[in-house]
């Protein structure tokens, strides 16, 4: 590829790419606390840039002693080795899957031609991801990536596409099924090549393919 | 022969000295400095020396004659420089000068000269010989370097001894500039030219009348320009490639006899292409600039200033390069336009003008057209750095060229004005960095930046303040500049850094971009090192008052401005670091509000953010709170933080009570000693005499614990009475105690046992008999004290406690108590500086865990019953959970089968403890894991499964691992794996929390590529 098609491409700066903010809830970990001193907790993160400080390893330290004094005081406790047992009565919150982090997931991935990311080339855009979540996790999900390739007649459509299925079925749960489509009117054989990116059985055989494989591979290395 | 020393012996000598030359260099050294001991001493006649070698050196075998020289030149050189008489110097001379033709022994004759030259009764007549044979009958390119060396050895030595000669003498200094040049001519060798070079320098700045020679003293430098060079792998002389540029510059720019030949050769180099030969040009074009004189710039100033032009204009670096970071050709080629500048400066009248001039009129046209402007003016403030009057001259120029028509300004033009006068900034504080801030702010001299300084502030407070919170770069960049106005001596008032700091106190507080928040801080930190005072008096009163409670809440909250407390107490914690008065104002401010607080409301949170604050001032500025500043503290605040201490929404709080206890805790600690007793007479009154902590369970029982971990321990104290009266009180199964009191009651054991109680009375005064989870509580918190201070008494406790663990109906509770031995507990903390609150010693965890996990080892393996195997495992989990790796690291092979054991077990903390530990060995030392990589993967696996006992940090931890696998283990053991690694891996995509998610698709990315040749 000495000659890019598209040698001067729009491109977003990194550190500006939109982003989840950072989830407090992953610095606090300890399965038993109520929710007033989960409070308590987030206010300390806030106000001390982090956990990582003694005034709250010190709240930390005594929550647990408390929780222990606790324990060793409660007359019946269970035994280690019942199998009965449940030590977190507590339902864990959950954390949906949403279009941010299907974004993340494929934001990273290297352009085949540039040395930059989909997400700079704005190649993904936030916007164009939508995740269509099924509240029964026994049936199907849905995902749907819209793609605009850098020009119209971006010969390296269908590699884009192939890589972003490819780290989306690496990537996400098998209940999702995955639909990759280009935005429409961004490129010239809209058709084409979408009914090429959905084709289970041409994205099966492109899978065979070693060669193929290994670019899509080096295209997958800069995720993070 | 003197008897001393008789002609047998010295035969001897000379055989060995010349036995070992070619062999053993150190031992014909050491033989060689004996014999110049015996002519020193007198003992032996240099004659006779030569005599017995005279066989030797008239051999026909080249070998003998090479060794025997070899050896009188090192007897040479051994010999102090009076040892020789006048005689002896010129026969050994002529001697040697007779010996060139035989070129076997060239080295050895070299070398001789060149340590007979060293001799006093060498005198200034014998040097033209000698220089006359090394001229005319030493062909350098025809011997080896190490040979060459002694040739350049004789000249720097003779040039070194008799300069003044030299001086006198014209026709003998040419002889030697002449002699030199043939020595000097077609050498390459580093060593060699390092002192060739050095020849050169000496040669044209201490001789005079060298100038008809010049041209060909330049060629046998320049020739080497640019010079390069990699030393070769275990290079005897250490000779580096900056050691020979250095030399190579410095001879370069000795003398302004070079100014015509230098000045054109090194422009022409600058039209290289690789950067590198370019930078070499450049600095040693500074050095010439700087050395060759004022006169000699201003002949060549005009071709300097095109070379550098095209360099700072169009140079492919402007940006410093992130890829070769040891150099910058655009700030050295704007260095040498200081140099310039400041040598014409200070040259005649006109001098400078006409050189600025040029350049300024070149130049003036980017100002209009904005084109390449950043590089011009950046070229204008190199020139501007010389020195106060070019500084003057430049500005003048510049700065109504940028204030022109800039009345109405749009965004983007604001921001390239700001960014071009920052230039002039570093200009500034580059010709005024001699003005001492002593002499207050706003005691600038009158010049040119601060006629305009109204413009500039108002351009920068409209930048900030009259902006859209949307211009991050150009709000973010009036702040930078802003600071660095603040940060040139003596530029601005007080009265205006005061308008800045309110500027940036207002932006940080109303402000949500991260990089406005840091840039105002940055600023504000910059002016608290400038004027401590303005950042106290505007930005912490400020928002001390915004603090100030009206009704029962912060009266700003009544107000839409959107500022949270917490924000603020951030700010407060971010901007004090280390700031003297600033953290002592803080510390005072926020006690007010917080009594103030207390007093008012029953607000359990909003004293929660308060008092965490003060405890994060007071720990994180330590060495701010000296004796003096404790002293005061204590004054002001000690009986407040008191009466708030009793206040309800500290008091029924066991975080607030906690942290308050905390803060007396740090204030008390830097009390001088000698005030420890009586503030312990002044404690125990206040709470065992008025509060009677020990009739009845109370709360405030923790302030006394960590007050009293906060005293001398020498001092005296009733200890044994307090430890068996709170013993009695947790013990009394009648009277009710709340957790929080309990626990308060038990470190205050520990701290009495560790502090103050005989090892013996504890001994005594525990009760193991009584075996009840409550009293074997209390006997691990004592026993914590005299684990800390390694006492012996405290082994044996451990001991009976490991037993208990086989106990089935205490057993699972007693090894919960394991982690009370080594956990860290603020009121026994070691503090820098601070030796007498407490006998923690250093190592003894590690002795604990010494002690301990083998113990827990044999008992585990002694045992069949699978819920006593578990009170073990939970034992070791406890203790693994508070001890460091560094120390377990060592028993891993022992441990990991009781590890891999209590991943299994049903107990989520447990299982995180084990996995911890297994991810910190493999961080540490992977090749432990490797071999156990076969059952650790099938357990792990399990243990992603969303389940009762595996939480969010167990799932997180176990991927953690499995991803660690991929780097540190080896690609044999994990290959078998590694599909059903992929597929199992699959349901911790599904997972419910977003981090262990994203570690699952990491880990199986990671396993997908497993084995994979890399690309390319």
């Amino acid at each position: 590829m000495s000659e890019f098609i598209n040698e001067n491409p729009a491109i977003l700066d990194e550190n500006l790419l939109p982003s989840r903010p950072e989830d407090k809830n992953d610095t606090i970990w300890d399965a038993q606390l109520n929710l007033a001193s989960i409070q308590r907790r987030m206010q300390l993160i806030d106000i001390h840039q982090g956990a990582d400080c003694k005034v709250y390893r010190n709240i930390e330290l005594v929550d647990r002693l408390l929780a222990k004094e606790a324990y060793l005081n409660d007359a019946v406790a269970p035994g280690l080795t019942d199998t009965d047992t449940d030590d977190s009565e507590l339902e864990e919150a959950e954390d949906p899957i949403d279009a941010q982090e299907v974004y993340d997931m494929i934001a990273h991935i290297s352009d085949p031609e540039h040395p930059l990311t989909l997400g700079q080339l704005a190649v993904v855009n936030l916007p164009d991801i939508d995740v269509r979540e099924n509240k029964d996790k026994t049936k199907i999900s849905e995902v749907i990536v819209k793609i605009t390739p850098t020009i119209t007649h971006c010969s390296l459509a269908t590699l884009i596409g192939l890589g972003i299925r490819v780290r989306l079925e690496r990537s996400l749960p098998p209940r999702y099924r995955i639909t990759i489509l280009l935005k429409s009117g961004s490129h010239q054989s809209e058709n084409q090549v979408n009914k090429q990116l959905n084709d289970k059985e041409r994205v099966a055989a492109a899978c065979d393919n070693d060669q193929l494989l290994g670019v899509v591979s080096k295209m997958l290395s800069t995720c993070k | 022969m003197a008897l001393n020393y008789p002609a047998r012996e010295l035969r001897a000598d000379i055989v060995s000295v010349i036995a070992n030359v070619a062999t053993n260099e150190h031992k014909a050294v050491e033989l060689s400095s004996q014999i110049a001991s015996k002519i020193t001493s007198g003992d032996l006649k240099l004659l006779e020396l030569v005599l017995g070698l005279r066989d030797f050196i008239t051999s026909p075998d080249q070998v003998d004659r090479k060794n025997a020289l070899h050896c009188l030149s090192m007897v040479l050189g051994q010999l102090p420089e009076t040892a020789l008489l006048k005689n002896d110097v010129s026969v050994v001379l002529e001697f040697y000068l007779g010996k060139f033709e035989d070129s076997s022994c060239l080295d050895e004759v070299l070398l001789g000269i060149s340590n007979i030259v060293q001799m006093k009764c060498f005198y200034s007549n014998q040097i033209s010989t000698t220089l006359e044979a090394l001229k005319d009958e030493y062909h350098p390119t025809q011997n080896l370097a190490a040979t060459r060396y002694h040739g350049f050895v004789i000249l720097d030595r003779l040039l070194d001894k008799f300069q003044a000669t030299f001086l006198e003498k014209t026709s003998l200094s040419s002889l030697l500039v002449k002699t030199f040049l043939s020595v000097a001519a077609g050498e390459k060798d580093p060593r060699n030219l390092l002192i060739s070079f050095r020849i050169n320098a000496k040669i044209t700045t201490a001789l005079k009348d060298v100038a008809p020679f010049k041209e060909d003293l330049f060629d046998t430098l320049f020739c080497y320009f640019p010079i390069t060079f990699r030393p070769p792998e275990n290079d005897p002389y250490k000779i580096t490639n900056s050691d020979l540029k250095v030399a190579l510059r410095d001879a370069i720019s000795a003398t302004p006899l070079f100014e015509e030949d230098a000045f054109g050769n090194l422009i022409d180099k600058m039209t290289a292409s690789s950067p590198s030969v370019k930078n070499d040009t450049l600095l040693t074009l500074k050095s010439c600039v700087e050395r060759f004189g004022a006169e000699s710039c201003y002949k060549n100033w005009l071709p300097i200033w095109n070379a550098l032009k095209f360099e700072i204009m169009h140079g492919s670096d402007t940006e410093s390069d992130v890829t070769l970071p040891e150099f910058n050709n655009y700030e050295d080629s704007l260095k040498v336009l200081t140099a310039l500048s400041t040598q014409l400066v200070t040259y005649k009248d006109g001098a400078f003008d006409k050189f600025y001039r040029h350049i300024f009129d070149e130049l003036k046209s980017n100002f209009q057209y904005e084109k390449d402007l950043k590089q011009s003016c950046a070229a204008l403030s190199a020139i501007s750095k010389a020195n106060s009057v070019a500084f003057e001259k430049v500005l003048s120029d510049v700065l109504a060229l940028f204030f022109e028509g800039a009345s109405d300004l749009d965004v983007n033009k604001q921001k390239l004005l700001i960014l071009n006068l920052s230039f002039f900034f570093d200009a500034y504080a580059a010709v005024f960095k001699e003005l001492k801030f002593g002499n207050g702010p706003g005691t600038f001299p009158a010049n040119k930046l601060s006629e305009y300084k109204d413009e500039i502030l108002m351009l920068m407070g409209k930048s900030l303040k009259g902006s859209s919170k949307n211009e991050v770069s150009l709000r973010t960049l009036s702040i930078v500049q802003m600071t660095k106005l603040v940060d040139l001596p003596g530029f601005l008032t007080e009265e205006e850094i005061s308008l800045i700091v309110q500027y940036f106190t207002d932006t940080i507080l109303t402000d949500d971009n991260k990089n406005i928040y840091f840039a105002s801080l940055e600023g504000l930190k910059t002016i608290s090192k400038i004027s401590e005072q303005a950042t106290i008096q505007i930005s912490l009163k400020q928002m001390l008052l915004l603090l100030k409670p009206e009704g029962s809440r912060p009266g700003f909250l009544n107000d839409q401005s959107g500022i949270g407390v917490d924000k603020i107490l951030k700010i407060i914690l971010d901007f004090t670091t280390s700031k003297h008065q600033l953290v002592v104002e803080s510390i005072l401010g926020i006690t007010r509000r917080l009594y103030e607080y207390s007093d008012i409301s029953e607000d359990r949170e909003i004293c929660f953010a308060l008092l965490s604050c003060l405890y994060s001032l007071l720990d994180k500025n330590l060495d701010v709170v000296s004796e003096e500043v404790a002293c005061s503290l204590k004054n002001e605040l000690g009986s407040e933080l008191m009466v708030i201490a009793r206040r309800k929404p500290i008091f029924e709080d066991d975080h607030n009570l906690t942290l308050i206890s905390s803060v007396l805790y740090f204030i008390n600690i830097r009390l001088p000693k000698s005030l420890h007793q009586g503030e312990i007479d002044k404690t125990l009154e206040r709470l065992v005499t008025d509060d009677q902590v020990f009739e009845r369970p109370n709360r405030s029982v923790i302030v006394l614990t960590k007050l009293l971990s906060a005293f001398d321990k020498s001092c005296n104290l009733a200890a044994e009475t307090l430890m068996s009266k709170s013993l009695s009180l947790i013990l009394d199964t009648k009277v009710p105690c709340t957790e929080f009191e309990k626990l308060a009651y038990l470190e205050l054991l520990a701290v009495l046992s560790n502090k103050w109680c005989n090892e013996s009375f504890v001994e005594e005064a525990l009760n193991y008999e009584k075996q009840s989870i409550a009293s074997l509580e209390v006997v691990a918190w004592c026993t914590k004290g005299l684990v800390m201070k390694n006492s012996s008494v405290a082994v044996k406790v451990i001991n009976m406690f490991v037993n208990f663990l086989s106990d089935s109906t205490l057993g699972q509770k007693v090894a919960k108590l394991f982690e009370v031995f080594v956990v860290d507990i603020p009121t026994l903390d070691r503090f820098k500086g601070i030796s007498w609150n407490n006998n923690v010693r250093l190592l003894y965890k590690q002795k604990f865990f010494g002690d301990v996990a083998p113990q827990l080892v044999t008992a585990y393996g002694a045992t069949d019953d699978m819920s006593i195997k578990a009170n073990y495992l939970m034992a070791l989990s406890c203790v693994l959970k508070n001890t460091p790796n560094t120390i377990t690291i060592t028993y891993i092979p022992k441990l990991l089968a009781l590890l891999l054991q209590a991943v299994k077990l049903n107990n989520s903390e447990v299982r995180f403890s084990a996995l911890s530990t297994i991810k910190g060995t493999i961080d540490q030392a992977p090749q432990l894991i490797t071999e156990h990589v076969h059952s650790l993967i099938p357990i792990l696996l399990a243990l992603v499964h969303p389940g009762s006992h595996n939480t969010y940090m167990v799932r997180l931890t176990a991927l953690e691992i499995i991803l660690k696998f991929s780097t540190d283990v080896p690609l044999n053991y994990l290959l078998p794996y590694r599909l059903e690694v992929l597929n199992k891996l699959a349901v911790a995509l599904d997972d419910k929390k977003r981090r262990v998610r994203k570690t699952c698709i990491d880990t199986r990315q990671a396993f997908f590529e497993l084995g994979q040749v890399p690309f390319d």
